[in-house]
């Protein structure tokens, strides 16, 4: 998975401490904000993993990985990252063949995602995130070139230039239409439920919405909770993943954050 | 033989004790016999497509499936899907069940909320409707699914009931019926539901074997001695048959039970085959001696005649039809081996009983004509043979112009004759099982199934998009080639998870390697070992379908075949096997078995023929009449739409059989009738006279027991009875109408049997032209030469004339002398020749013309050898004519030193000087 994010620190020993005491702190906080239905939002640190095999989404999973000599080990997923880590680093790993080496990597890439997530400690953190339905997020509230904020008229909308997390990419674009055309109501330019539905383009002006009610194009289909870039201020971390025939299978990792309620929502330093 | 069948007249009681003995010794071992209809038995041993069948099913696994079909309106109702899973369960119970696949096993992959979802499709029963219709409509979506375990209308669904592979411990009656009384809760709540699956079909085709054995045999038999007695009129003489024949099955069934072979489709069909054979040889034996009895002679005398009579005859029918089975035993398939084998060793028991048994009852019983009726044909005028022969040789161009026209129709009829390899379409329209199977095949994708199998060497292959995409254009193609199929692969699990992680129903195949591998994180290698081995270097595509005819099965084959040839990379070996693709060749060998088979007992009959009349012109010319019904078999096969199957392929090696022996016994007839009479045509009116009563008793006889198995409710059984009665009708037409005109069209009297006896067994042997030569050097070396006939004074040869021939003298003197006169007139003689000598082939040699004249001086008959005849001989004898240039230089050696001696000493008495030279 390509997300552009800096690789995490390596997992300090004390990390599980940590997201133990984190987890103490946040449920008691969180725990009378209204859970939304579809993707499931973790506040404790722990991250949503998909297993192998089944495809379940659980926060824990077991799975036997090969090593050099024809070994094989079973190995508990975050549990032992560090030993994952070190079999990776020492070429202990086994990749010859196709499925073991992707395997390989799907555990590494959970077991970075799970350190992303609790690099920081949660000691004393502000929260003004979880508070938003990210759900049914507006486009207008997601981290795009202000300048470029759908439905509104700017004259200094590049979204290619102004687009630095690459968040555009990753939304299903159309090729530029005669303006006033079609026009998007700002509210069709949300997600419903965690789904997009159709496309955006970008004209001269602004990057507008092609809705299609029945088209499903994005999901976003977990959103984790952690300071990522350590500064007392909590995060959110948006994983999205097209959908829909043709779809490109490059999943997008989002981290956003706010340093006041209702404020806006930026990408954290440090990625 | 003569010796042996007087042999076992001698002491009867002895050899009949001796026979019953040896039976009760085979009836202890009835108790092992077993019957076993296998499909691996069908199929050719050492093929080399099976050794690849065997590699593919340890590599893929192989799993024997019994489905069970629920139809309903609403077949997903809770109520019926409640008791549907308690009757799932149950069957997973069954000691000899592996697992169960089903709509409550099978994972339905979708997406909820983004995640994989791999519940069962029945995890939850559907509460309504629309969520029935829904589920309905998803799992017949599943290609997987469509057609295997969901029809594609959906108002039927089946669960695979996998059996465990090897020994279960049950055989197939069992398990059909363990599985219907666990799935009896069921027929209550749908409104159609059944169990289908190669153990059922195998265990009804083995049920009716056992039920034709028992209810159609003693009929036939029934009408078999019903015809003879009818006919023959002699208790004995009709209860000879059923009991050489019923002993020989014995001794057959004992020894099987013995050796553990069990009784299949062809084996159950050797105690036909005892009676029908076994009998033509016992009437004709009786017939014979029935005839010295009508002629006054006593027992023992008539029993010498009919061991001198047909004593050699019996034996040479036995042994063509013996090697005619035998070969068949040398087919690679098993079942035909076994048949083959225990048919060839059942003929064998037949003779050994018919010659002892029938002469020693005879010796016992032979005396007593317990009915004193009147046999068929005794009140016929004595000279029908007659009038049959006349009417015959006065529509001979009619009948000649008949019979091509018919062969002509009925070789027409050969492209349309249809293979069918599969047994159940031979159960008939009652058949439960065929019903059953009709259903499947009408909302399911049948039984029958074939793989193509794709292969790399290298690991990881499949796992890259570019030759799974290969896989799946084979796939379409063959799909589209059949609609009907299931066809099925490795790839058609991507696509569902594809689907199911872009949450839409075509995304189709992954495009990138990375797609797939990514996918394949989850995907156990179990869910698909079916499909791709572990190193994912060889994968295949299972094609279920309903194909049962050969044509079309090698036709789509071939359409296979050729798009693979043109559109698959050449770095991949893809190859289709399969059960459907070894029972097309194991049909295709039983075929060439068979032929081959037919083909054999007419080379070795027309050797026999041959042999008997020194000319290979009348083994083939007596072959036709045998050739003859084959083609009209053929022929009624291809225009009634009888297909060839195992039953009606050994319609056509049995009526030959028969129709070989009744064709030997008349032809071994007319030849001893040749040799008495010396007339072709007072031959022909005998053997018709003699051979009429039993080959026409003992055809009319079979044909009605034959007729008796058209009323089987087993298709190969009441098509072989069918097939089999027509062919013998016609092998008698042919023995009575073409091999009297075939036989007159040639020359069959030879010089050999017109010399004299004296001729033949003095004057011939003591000749120097024949010295060193065997008997039948000599009779070839005679049958090229003519015989002259010359009265006293008549001239052979003159001086001058062309030396074309060398004479031999068989009776009379003739005398050579040089044609210059002496003073007293006379031509001086050079030599004189009698009875035995040569003359006249100086000249031959020298190629001169004659130098001297030759003159009878008695009545004198002379053997012409012509230089055309020499050189014939010289050409395709060799080994003769060597010895013949050998004793003609002898002969003209001795010759000239008698000259020498004779001009030396003009009185002609030998001096001591010569006497010591």
């Amino acid at each position: 998975m390509t997300h552009g994010v800096q690789q995490a620190a390596p997992y300090g020993r004390h990390g599980a401490f940590r997201r133990c005491a984190l987890r103490t702190l946040l449920y008691g906080c969180l725990a009378c904000l209204p859970v939304t239905a579809a993707a499931r939002t973790v506040h404790d640190g722990a991250a949503l993993l998909v297993e192998p095999r089944s495809g379940r989404p659980v926060e824990r999973y077991a799975v036997d990985l090969p090593l050099s000599g024809q070994r094989q080990r079973e190995f508990v997923i975050p549990d032992d990252c560090a030993a994952v880590i070190d079999a990776i680093e020492r070429r202990s790993a086994d990749k010859t063949r196709v499925l073991a080496r992707r395997l390989w990597r799907k555990v590494g890439e959970d077991c970075w995602f799970d350190g992303y997530l609790n690099r920081h400690p949660f000691t004393e953190i502000e929260d003004h995130v979880s508070d938003y339905d990210f759900m049914n997020a507006r486009l207008a509230d997601l981290p795009i070139d202000r300048d470029c904020a759908p439905g509104e008229q700017h004259t200094r909308c590049q979204p290619a230039a102004t687009d630095p997390h690459g968040v555009l990419r990753h939304f299903p674009l159309s090729e530029p239409i005669e303006p006033g055309d079609r026009g998007a109501q700002a509210t069709a330019c949300a997600l419903r439920d965690g789904l997009f539905y159709g496309s955006l383009y970008v004209d001269a002006h602004s990057i507008r919405c092609e809705p299609d009610a029945g088209r499903a194009s994005l999901r976003l289909i977990a959103v984790d909770y952690g300071d990522v870039d350590g500064n007392g201020f909590l995060d959110a971390v948006l994983r999205f993943v097209p959908i829909g025939p043709g779809a490109a299978r490059s999943p997008l990792i989002l981290p956003l954050s706010r340093t006041r309620p209702g404020g806006p929502f930026f990408v954290p330093g440090g990625m | 033989m003569q010796r042996l069948l007087l042999l076992f007249a001698h002491r009867p009681w002895i050899w009949l004790a001796a026979l019953l003995a040896a039976s009760m010794l085979a009836a202890t071992q009835l108790g092992q016999l077993q019957v076993r209809v296998s499909a691996d038995d069908m199929l050719v041993a050492d093929d080399p497509q099976r050794t690849f069948h065997e590699q593919v099913r340890a590599a893929f696994g192989e799993q024997e499936v019994v489905l069970l079909v629920v139809e309903d309106a609403d077949p997903l109702a809770a109520e019926r899907l409640e008791r549907l899973r308690a009757v799932v369960d149950a069957l997973a119970g069954l000691p000899f069940v592996a697992g169960v696949e089903s709509l409550f096993s099978v994972p339905h992959i979708k997406s909820v909320d983004g995640y994989l979802d791999k519940q069962a499709y029945l995890t939850s029963p559907p509460t309504t409707a629309e969520q029935a219709r829904q589920l309905r409509a998803a799992a017949a979506a599943n290609p997987l699914l469509r057609n295997v375990l969901v029809a594609a209308d959906g108002d039927a669904m089946a669960v695979a009931i996998v059996l465990r592979k090897g020994d279960r411990g049950v055989d197939d009656r069992a398990v059909s019926q363990r599985i219907d009384s666990t799935i009896a809760p069921l027929r209550a709540l749908y409104e159609r539901v059944y169990a289908i699956g190669y153990p059922q079909v195998r265990d009804e085709i083995a049920q009716r074997i056992f039920d034709e054995q028992r209810n159609l045999l003693p009929l036939a038999i029934g009408a078999l001695l019903l015809a003879l007695f009818l006919l023959l009129r002699q208790l004995l003489d009709v209860l000879t048959p059923l009991i050489t024949a019923g002993v020989s099955i014995l001794w057959t069934y004992g020894l099987m039970g013995w050796l553990g072979i069990p009784v299949n489709v062809l084996t159950s069909t050797v105690p036909i085959l005892l009676i029908v054979v076994g009998s033509t040889e016992d009437i004709h034996l009786l017939a014979e001696f029935r005839r010295a009895q009508s002629r006054g002679e006593q027992t023992a005398a008539a029993i010498a005649h009919m061991a001198r009579k047909m004593g050699r005859t019996v034996l040479l029918t036995f042994a063509t039809t013996y090697v005619g089975f035998l070969s068949v035993g040398l087919s690679g398939i098993e079942a035909l081996s076994q048949f083959g084998l225990i048919a060839s060793t059942g003929l064998l028991f037949n003779f050994i009983v018919t010659v002892i048994f029938i002469p020693a009852a005879l010796a016992i019983a032979g005396r007593w004509r317990l009915d004193g009726g009147r046999r068929a044909f005794e009140n016929a005028r004595a000279d029908w043979p007659e009038r049959l022969w006349r009417r015959l040789c006065a529509h001979r161009r009619h009948i000649a112009i008949g019979v091509s026209l018919l062969v002509l129709v009925a070789a027409t009829g050969f492209p349309r004759i249809g293979i069918n390899h599969n047994p159940t379409d031979s159960l008939g329209a009652d058949s439960p099982a065929a019903a059953d199977l009709a259903h499947l095949e009408q909302h399911f994708a049948g039984l029958e199934s074939f793989s193509i199998v794709v292969s790399s060497g290298i690991q990881d292959t499949f796992l890259h998009a570019r030759y799974l995409n290969e896989v799946v254009e084979i796939q379409r193609f063959v799909q589209q080639l059949e609609p009907s199929a299931s066809v099925t692969t490795f790839a058609d699990y991507l696509v569902l998870l594809n689907n199911a992680f872009l949450e839409t129903d075509d995304a189709g195949m992954p495009q990138s390697n990375e797609e797939i591998a990514e996918l394949m994180l989850f995907l156990d290698h179990a869910r698909v070992s079916a499909y791709v081995t572990e190193d994912f270097s060889r994968t295949r595509i299972v094609v279920r379908h309903a194909i049962t005819d050969a044509k079309r099965l090698r036709t789509v084959f071939g359409a296979i075949e050729e798009f693979i040839a043109e559109n698959t990379d050449a770095g991949l070996a893809v190859r289709i096997t399969g059960d459907s693709l070894l029972t097309l060749s194991a049909t295709r060998s039983m075929i060439e078995g068979q032929l081959q088979s037919v083909l054999l007992i007419l080379t070795f009959f027309v050797v026999v023929v041959s042999f008997f009349f020194t000319d290979l012109r009348v083994g083939l010319v007596a072959a036709v009449p045998n050739v003859f019904p084959i083609i009209m078999l053929f022929g009624l096969m291809g225009y009634s739409g009888i297909p060839l199957n195992i039953g009606t392929a050994m319609a056509a090696a049995i009526a030959v059989g028969i129709a070989v022996d009744d064709t030997l016994h008349f032809m071994l007839r007319y030849n001893q009738e040749l040799r008495t009479s010396k007339s072709q045509r007072l031959a022909m009116h005998n053997t018709l006279r003699e051979e009429a009563l039993p080959v026409v008793s003992t055809s009319i006889a079979l044909i009605a027991g034959f007729l008796v198995f058209t009323q089987s409710t087993f298709g190969p059984v009441a098509q072989f009875g069918l097939l089999s009665a027509f062919v013998i009708a016609t092998a008698l037409f042919a023995d009575f109408v073409i091999t009297p005109l075939l036989m007159s069209s040639l020359r069959l009297v030879t010089l050999w049997d017109l010399l004299t006896s004296r001729v033949r067994q003095q004057v011939i042997p003591q000749s120097p032209l024949f010295r060193d030569m065997r008997p039948w050097q000599i009779r070839k070396f005679v049958l090229s030469s003519t015989l002259l006939e010359f009265e006293p004074g008549e001239a052979v040869y003159r001086y001058g004339d062309d030396s074309a021939a060398l004479y031999l003298v068989m009776k009379g003197v003739v005398e050579i002398t040089v044609p210059r006169r002496s003073a007293d007139g006379r031509e001086p003689v050079v030599d004189q020749f009698g009875s035995g000598q040569i003359f006249g082939d100086v000249a031959v040699l020298a190629d001169e013309p004659r130098k001297t004249n030759a003159v009878a001086l008695t009545d004198t008959t002379l053997m012409v050898l012509s230089r055309e005849a020499i050189a014939n001989v010289t050409h395709f004898h060799p080994f003769i004519a060597s010895k013949l240039f050998l004793n003609l230089a002898r002969d003209v050696s001795c010759r000239w030193v008698s000259f020498i001696v004779r001009v030396r000493s003009p009185s002609g008495e030998t001096t001591e000087e010569d006497r010591k030279a």
